[in-house]
C-alpha cells in the first residue's frame, strides 16, 4: 500500500504558515524568561502575565497596557540593582554626597505592585542590608564630621564676640 | 610706660604712653602712623628676643644715606612680646561672614580620621560586588529583567513596538500552547523543545512535496 499524502500536503502548508522559526525562538525566549521571573511577582500578576503568554489569539489593549505597567516596575527596580552593582566601581570621595546616593537606593518592595512576592523581598533584603552597612559607615562619619565643624564654628563664635565686644567697649565702630 | 621712637619711616620721633596688661587703643586718622608705630615696637621687642634685625626695614627714605639716621625704640626693654590687634588681624579674623577661617574643613576636618572613614566606605562600596557575586540569583533576576524588558523593543507613545520581539511572538497569540485544531496531530512536534529545528526542517522539506503524491520521508509504509 503507497503512503498518499495528498491529503497531508494542505496541512504542512498550514504548519510553514503558521509557524515561523525566528518567532517561535522570540516566544521560547519570552515564555522562559517570565517563567524565571514568576516567582517575583505578585499573584494576581503572576495570573495574569500567565494569560498572557498563554493567549490563543493575540493579546488585547488591556493586556498590553497591564504588562507595561509591569516593565516599568521591573525596569525601576532593574535599575537599583545595578546602581547598586555599579557602586562597586566608584571611589565615593565625599561622605556627604555617599549618603545623597545611598538614600535612593534602597528598594522598597512595597511600591512595587506587580513585584510583591517573598523572592523579591529576600533579593530586596540582600541589597538593601548592603546599602545599610555603608550608610551607617558614612552616617558615623557624618556625625563626626558634623561635631567637628559644630565645635570649629563654636569656637570662631566665641572668638568672634569676644574680640569684637573688646574693640567695640574701646571705640571701634563697625 | 612711655615708649619712643626715632626715624621709623616718617616719622623723626614719637613717644606714647602704653599699660603692660591691657589692650591699649590707639587711634587717630590715617597716615599719622599708627601701624608703623606698632611694628617698631614689635620689631623691637621681637629683635631682642630673636636677634633679629627687622626695625631697620622701618629705616626712612631719607636715611637711606645717612647712618645717623637708624630707627630706634627706647623704653620697651621691660616687654616680653607684643600682641598687635591690627587691620591684618581684623581682615584675617573677622568679618568673614561665612568661613572665618578659610579651607577650615581641609585643615581640620579632612584628617587621618576622615581618610580612614572614607577608605572603609571605599571597602564597603567594593564589597557589594562581591555580595552581587556570592548571590547569583540576583544576577540571574537582573539578568531576565533585562531581556524581558529588552524584549519590548523601543518604546512608543501607546502599546508595543510592532517590531519588537514581544509583539513578534504574541500578536498572533501563543501558537505553541494553544496547537490549532487543523494540525493538532502535530502537537508533540511543535510543543518539543526541539520545536525550531523540526519547524524548520518541514519549511525545507516542503519542495519535495510537489514531485511526488508520496511521503518524501517515508514513500513506502
Amino acid at each position: 500500500m503507497r503512503a498518499s499524502i495528498k491529503n497531508k500536503k494542505e496541512k504542512i502548508a498550514k504548519i510553514s504558515d503558521i509557524y515561523e522559526p525566528k518567532t517561535i525562538e522570540y516566544l521560547n525566549k519570552i515564555v522562559q524568561v517570565f517563567n524565571g521571573l514568576n516567582k517575583y511577582f505578585s499573584e494576581n500578576t503572576r495570573k495574569l502575565v500567565e494569560q498572557f503568554i498563554s493567549n490563543p489569539n493575540g493579546y488585547t489593549d488591556e493586556q498590553v497596557r497591564y504588562l507595561l505597567e509591569v516593565k516599568e516596575q521591573i525596569d525601576s527596580m532593574n535599575k537599583k540593582f545595578q546602581d547598586t552593582n555599579a557602586l562597586g566601581f566608584r571611589s565615593l570621595k565625599n561622605v556627604d554626597k555617599i549618603i545623597e546616593l545611598l538614600r535612593n537606593q534602597k528598594i522598597d518592595v512595597a511600591y512595587y505592585s506587580h513585584l510583591q512576592s517573598d523572592s523579591t523581598k529576600e533579593k530586596a533584603e540582600i541589597v538593601n542590608i548592603e546599602i545599610d552597612k555603608i550608610l551607617e559607615k558614612a552616617g558615623v562619619l557624618q556625625g563626626k564630621i558634623n561635631l567637628q565643624k559644630k565645635h570649629i564654628q563654636e569656637v570662631i563664635e566665641e572668638n568672634k564676640a569676644e574680640i569684637n565686644s573688646f574693640l567695640e567697649n574701646a571705640g571701634y565702630r563697625y | 610706660m612711655e615708649i619712643r621712637f626715632e626715624n621709623c619711616n616718617n616719622i623723626d620721633s614719637a613717644a606714647i604712653e602704653i599699660t603692660p596688661g591691657k589692650l591699649n587703643i590707639k587711634y587717630a586718622i590715617n597716615g599719622t602712623g599708627k601701624s608703623t608705630i606698632s611694628k617698631a615696637l614689635v620689631y623691637s621687642v621681637d629683635d631682642r628676643r630673636n636677634g633679629t634685625s627687622d626695625l631697620k626695614k622701618l629705616r626712612p627714605f631719607k636715611g637711606l644715606e645717612n647712618n645717623d639716621s637708624l630707627p630706634e625704640v627706647y623704653g620697651a626693654e621691660g616687654i616680653g612680646s607684643v600682641r598687635v590687634f591690627d587691620e591684618e588681624y581684623t581682615n584675617k579674623y573677622l568679618f568673614l561672614p561665612d568661613e572665618l577661617l578659610q579651607g577650615s574643613f581641609d585643615i581640620f576636618i579632612r584628617d587621618s580620621e576622615y581618610e580612614r572613614g572614607m577608605e572603609e566606605i571605599d571597602g564597603l562600596t567594593r564589597s557589594i560586588q562581591e555580595m552581587f557575586v556570592a548571590n547569583a540569583e540576583i544576577d540571574e533576576l537582573v539578568a531576565d529583567f533585562n531581556e524581558l524588558s529588552a524584549s519590548f523593543g523601543k518604546p512608543v507613545k501607546s502599546g508595543i513596538h510592532g517590531a519588537s520581539n514581544l509583539s513578534k511572538a504574541f500578536k498572533a497569540g501563543n501558537k505553541i500552547q494553544n496547537v490549532p485544531e487543523e494540525i493538532k496531530e502535530y502537537g508533540e512536534f511543535i510543543q518539543s523543545g526541539e520545536n525550531i529545528k523540526w519547524i524548520k526542517w518541514i519549511i525545507d522539506g516542503r519542495v519535495y512535496l510537489d514531485r511526488s503524491d508520496n511521503c518524501p520521508y517515508c514513500v513506502q509504509v
